[in-house]
């Protein structure tokens, strides 16, 4: 397995374990009951912090392969 | 010394002439993949804060702007009859009300309805009043939630109320103004702060008229809830028209 293979299959680990870990963007909106305040926000961080994990590696692997 | 040259790589011309074929460049395979997984990475990436950025802020923006024209042209003229009496509200999404904050905006106003289901209270409507806590203008705790962001925010400014403040709360027969007491972050379990007598209000007192406004804070983060606690100050006959600090026009 080269070099840039193993680069490749980590990216794709950890771009799809950070998927999993992190919570949905939409939380579901259910009928506030007695042990919860009514949910009235949209949480987009996960979403962000997804895609700025993406730029970032997408950016370093471009780097990375016009380099050698 | 002659260089040993691959047979295959050696074409034979009838004439004699031989044509030895140069040796094609080395495929560089590991490099392309990693461009292009980099660059997949970089246009997924783009679309997902695209998108974020769409939710985030031009979609918010434009569900304010249909949230606000809608509670605007709402209950006037024929439409009237669509402004249930608080008393007669048994049903999710059923509108029975109109509320202004001059803090969030001298323009800024959203429906009341029953339930604080995303859809289509909180997301189309507005503003969710908690089901089983008390109606406007009602001795206990008339408590309401709405969206703090995405969705059209409607509490967004939540955190800028501060003592002086008012709320007004218009129903099909009277306008309930609320002054501001005081702010508190808590848990989204803390549901204490939705009763008829919320302890943590300080000097909350049995036979109180309050008003709690809920969402949802850090801003896109939401792990816990902002809740406003106002009390009645005064109510208004609808008939007498709207409070004049508001500016309405006598709509």
């Amino acid at each position: 397995m080269t070099k840039a293979q193993v680069l490749a299959n980590l990216s794709s680990v950890l771009i799809l374990g950070t998927a999993l870990v992190m919570p949905p963007v939409v939380a579901n909106a259910s009928e506030p009951t007695e042990k919860t305040l009514a949910d009235t926000g949209v949480t987009s961080w996960p979403l962000s912090l997804i895609a700025f994990v993406l730029l970032a590696l997408g950016f370093g692997f471009v780097r990375f392969a016009k380099k050698y | 010394m002659q260089k040993s040259t691959n047979p295959s790589d050696v074409t034979e011309l009838p004439d004699g002439t031989r044509i030895i074929w140069a040796p094609l460049p080395k495929k560089r395979t590991g490099r392309q993949a990693l461009l292009a997984v980099g660059e997949t990475a970089i246009t997924l990436g783009l679309i997902l804060a695209l998108f974020v950025g769409y939710k985030a802020f031009l979609q918010d923006s434009l569900v304010a702007d249909t949230q606000n024209q809608k509670a605007q042209g709402f209950g006037g003229g024929a439409d009237q009859h669509k402004l249930r009496f608080p008393s007669q509200v048994h049903k999710q999404a059923q509108i029975f009300g109109r509320m202004y904050v001059p803090r969030f905006g001298s323009k800024w106003t959203r429906l009341i309805a029953e339930g604080t289901r995303w859809h289509p209270v909180l997301n189309e409507i507005g503003i969710g009043h908690y089901v089983g806590t008390s109606m406007p203008g009602e001795v206990g705790n008339f408590a309401v939630a709405a969206h703090r962001g995405g969705f059209g925010g409607a509490f967004k400014e939540i955190h800028r109320l501060v003592a002086g403040d008012k709320v007004y709360v218009e129903t099909r027969n009277y306008w309930y103004v609320y002054k501001y007491l005081q702010t508190k972050i808590v848990d989204p379990t803390d549901t204490s702060v939705i009763d008829r007598v919320p302890l943590e209000l300080t000097g909350s007192v049995s036979g109180g008229k309050y008003m709690t406004m809920t969402s949802c804070t850090p801003i896109f983060v939401n792990t816990h809830r902002i809740v406003v606690w106002l009390e009645l100050d005064q109510v208004i006959k609808a008939s007498d028209g709207p409070p004049r600090e508001l500016n309405l026009g006598g709509n």
